[in-house]
């Protein structure tokens, strides 16, 4: 009979730990929920509009993207320019291509990824770090900024050219 | 068994023995789970920073549910180890059968699996503001790589919710054949570790993506192991009928 309680024992401590793991996890984001919606991250990290940021580019500024997403994401589409450095690189890879930046902008599809981009940037000492208003390469692409990569086709090259014409005609 | 029953009288050697077992089987199962939890925090820096209001809306949720994959990959591994060797590692761990924790820590593997993308479809919904779930549960593997690979990872989750129901009902309704549909969870590993190490955060920072390969080669050499047991067993069956 003792021996059978032991099972017991060890499975609700299974239970338990898997309880209190589930709670760890779901309460940040509980917290959120209730908490609703609040902009004050922005003033950590600026969010800038996907067209100033064209103009920007178009101007002459030095505005470096860095594409955290994965290198087959980056061949498929990408802002034309950007720098492909996957978030798993971004922790300890050498950052000195981005010296001299007027502005780094970490990006990925919706910028789950592109946030903890910008963090790590952040936290390594970068300047002038900045996201996507609206999130990531899709907010890009639904206001009518070109992209390069193979889904379409263009170059880098190609795309900047069309990004310069895009921002120049003004519309 | 005696000295077992009684032993908060006696620490007999034998229960010594079966308690240093028993410790480190679960200190090893439980270093799959931990150790890419380590390199995760070290990752993403200090994590009281998502209780705070400095991140966009659904960041929270979505740096949740990365250590729920890792967590639920991890048990995933473990379970299969259980199910494909449970007699060996039953004796070994002094259990008259592993049957009851199989099916527990079956169900808490479950839990983490389903965890992992209901904390995506949280994030992308409070990312959105609005009930985002297709993505998650239904991708579209035509549309880009990412999306590719979200397939591979909910395909690998109804594989295994399917392996688990034959597991929970197939008993009574399939006393015959539920294993053979049970070990769709094998299949289920294997398009998990896809999924992970094409689009994980942490599954190509080491040591995690060692360990990532170690469970798969392990997987592939347990399953070898078990055909072989398996096809010896019925060698001897069939000799013993012919003698």
């Amino acid at each position: 009979m003792a021996s059978r309680r032991k099972p017991a024992l060890s499975i609700t401590i299974l239970y338990g730990i898997a309880t209190a793991l589930t709670a760890a996890m779901a309460m940040p984001a509980a917290i959120e929920t209730f908490r609703g919606r609040s902009d004050a991250w922005a003033s950590v990290t600026p969010r800038v509009d996907a067209r100033e940021l064209g103009a920007r580019v178009a101007a002459g500024e030095r505005v470096v993207f860095i594409d955290v997403r994965e290198p087959a994401e980056f061949a498929e589409f990408r802002i034309p320019g950007a720098l492909a450095m996957p978030l798993r690189t971004l922790y300890t890879c050498d950052l000195s291509v981005l010296d001299g930046a007027d502005l780094v902008v970490a990006y990925c599809l919706k910028d789950f990824r592109g946030f903890e981009g910008s963090k790590t940037l952040i936290r390594r000492g970068i300047p002038n770090v900045a996201v996507i208003d609206g999130f990531g390469i899709k907010t890009w692409k639904k206001q009518g900024l070109p992209v390069a990569g193979t889904f379409n086709g263009k170059s880098d090259a190609e795309a900047r050219a069309e990004l310069m014409a895009f921002v120049g005609g003004g519309s | 068994m005696t000295q077992l029953v009684n032993h908060h009288l006696t620490v007999s050697p034998a229960h010594r023995s079966l308690l240093g077992r028993r410790t480190l089987a679960a200190s090893v199962a439980g270093g799959l789970v931990v150790l890419p939890l380590g390199v995760y925090l070290w990752a993403i820096g200090p994590l009281g920073y998502y209780i705070g209001s400095e991140f966009p809306a659904g960041q929270s949720a979505y740096i949740m549910m990365r250590p729920a994959g890792h967590i639920a990959f991890g048990l995933v591994f473990i379970q299969l180890v259980l199910g494909m060797h449970a007699r060996p590692i039953g004796r070994w761990l002094g259990l008259a059968s592993m049957a009851p924790l199989h099916r527990r820590l079956g169900l808490v593997t479950l839990w983490f699996v389903l965890l992992h993308p209901l904390l995506f479809v949280w994030a992308r919904s409070l990312r959105s503001g609005q009930f985002d779930f297709i993505v998650t549960f239904a991708p579209n593997p035509l549309e880009n790589y990412w999306e590719r690979m979200l397939f591979v990872g909910a395909l690998a989750m109804y594989a295994l919710i399917f392996g688990v129901v034959a597991a929970l009902y197939g008993p009574r309704l399939a006393p015959r054949y539920w294993r053979v549909v049970h070990s769709v969870n094998v299949l289920a590993f294997g398009l998990a570790f896809w999924h992970a190490i094409s689009v994980g955060s942490e599954t190509r920072l080491q040591p995690v993506e060692a360990l990532h390969w170690a469970m798969a080669v392990s997987v592939c050499a347990l399953l070898i192991l078990r055909f072989a047991r398996a096809a010896s067993e019925r060698l001897r069956g069939a000799e013993d009928r012919s003698s």
